[in-house]
């Protein structure tokens, strides 16, 4: 264990294949506001302009106003809707979108729904810096 | 007291928060994620954490109280709780959620009043602690210094 006295973080934007053009956005699609600031800021690193949505629903009238996003994040348990339905439906509706499927959950059940739902990968929580950095490297 | 002295004081003071098991390396990330233009971050996801927290211990207490428990709605607010608590790296919290679901699990009432009690120290616990931890980083920033970072 080491300690730097004096250090202060200056904000470092982690380079990411998906936010080299301008603009790239990011959904979030949480009903936790704890979860929206986390990953708000963590999504800002890699570049992204980040946007919420507070359940599957607004996510996906979010894209039927027309509304595009490069990458979601998509919480399991929301009440109006959960992040289950939500992705089927976005995929139905032909939502390219890069879709992650997250839960505080680390049963393999949510993971196996998440993944037959179409989501591109899946994560527990916390999401990490370490955590999208690996996803973002693998694609 | 001079700013080398604050910030070795707060140095200990998280070192010794993560000997205890109170926090974890997600806490750390946090603090990795606070930055010139996020310089509060951490302050402002923690009392997000103790608003949140206070409020499902609330419902926790009534849904447990209740003649018939609905284990089902109880184990939702654990299930909350557990996921806030790592959000934030307050592991004994998370440790607390996790022994309780499994009681929930079970329907068993009075393990689960125990956990509530065991839950409800553990929360006391870390958030007594972090407050001192924000104030002696409140002290470091007056006596004009900066927040040192722990590395594990």
């Amino acid at each position: 264990m080491t300690s730097q006295i004096g250090s202060s973080n200056v904000k470092k934007i982690i380079t990411c294949k998906m936010t080299t053009k301008k603009d790239a956005k990011a959904l979030i699609v949480d009903d936790d506001s704890m979860a929206h600031t986390l990953h708000k800021h963590l999504l800002s690193r890699f570049g992204f302009k980040t946007f919420t949505a507070e359940n599957g629903k607004q996510a996906i009238e979010l894209f039927r106003s027309g509304e595009h996003f490069d990458l979601i994040t998509m919480d399991f348990q929301m009440p109006v809707m959960d992040g289950i339905e939500a992705t089927k439906t976005l995929r139905d509706m032909g939502v390219d979108s890069k879709i992650l499927g997250v839960s505080a959950s680390d049963k393999s059940a949510v993971m196996e729904l998440f993944i037959e739902a179409g989501v591109d990968h899946f994560f527990t929580k916390p999401l990490t810096l370490d955590k999208l950095a690996r996803f973002f490297k693998n694609i | 007291m001079e700013v080398g002295q604050l910030q070795r004081r707060f140095l200990e003071y998280t070192a010794s928060l993560f000997n205890q098991g109170l926090l974890d390396a997600q806490f750390q990330q946090l603090q990795q994620l606070q930055d010139e233009s996020n310089p509060d971050f951490v302050v402002e996801v923690v009392s997000l954490f103790f608003e949140d927290s206070e409020k499902l211990l609330n419902d926790l207490t009534i849904a447990i109280g209740q003649q018939t428990v609905d284990f089902k709605k109880v184990d939702a607010y654990v299930h909350q709780f557990k996921g806030s608590s790592s959000s934030i790296g307050a592991q004994r919290v998370r440790n607390a959620c996790i022994a309780f679901r499994s009681f929930c699990e079970e329907q068993n009432t009075e393990a689960c009043m125990r956990c509530l009690l065991q839950l409800k120290q553990e929360y006391s616990l870390v958030k007594d602690k972090l407050q001192d931890l924000f104030r002696l980083e409140q002290q470091i920033v007056e006596a004009g210094g900066a927040i040192p970072m722990l590395e594990y």
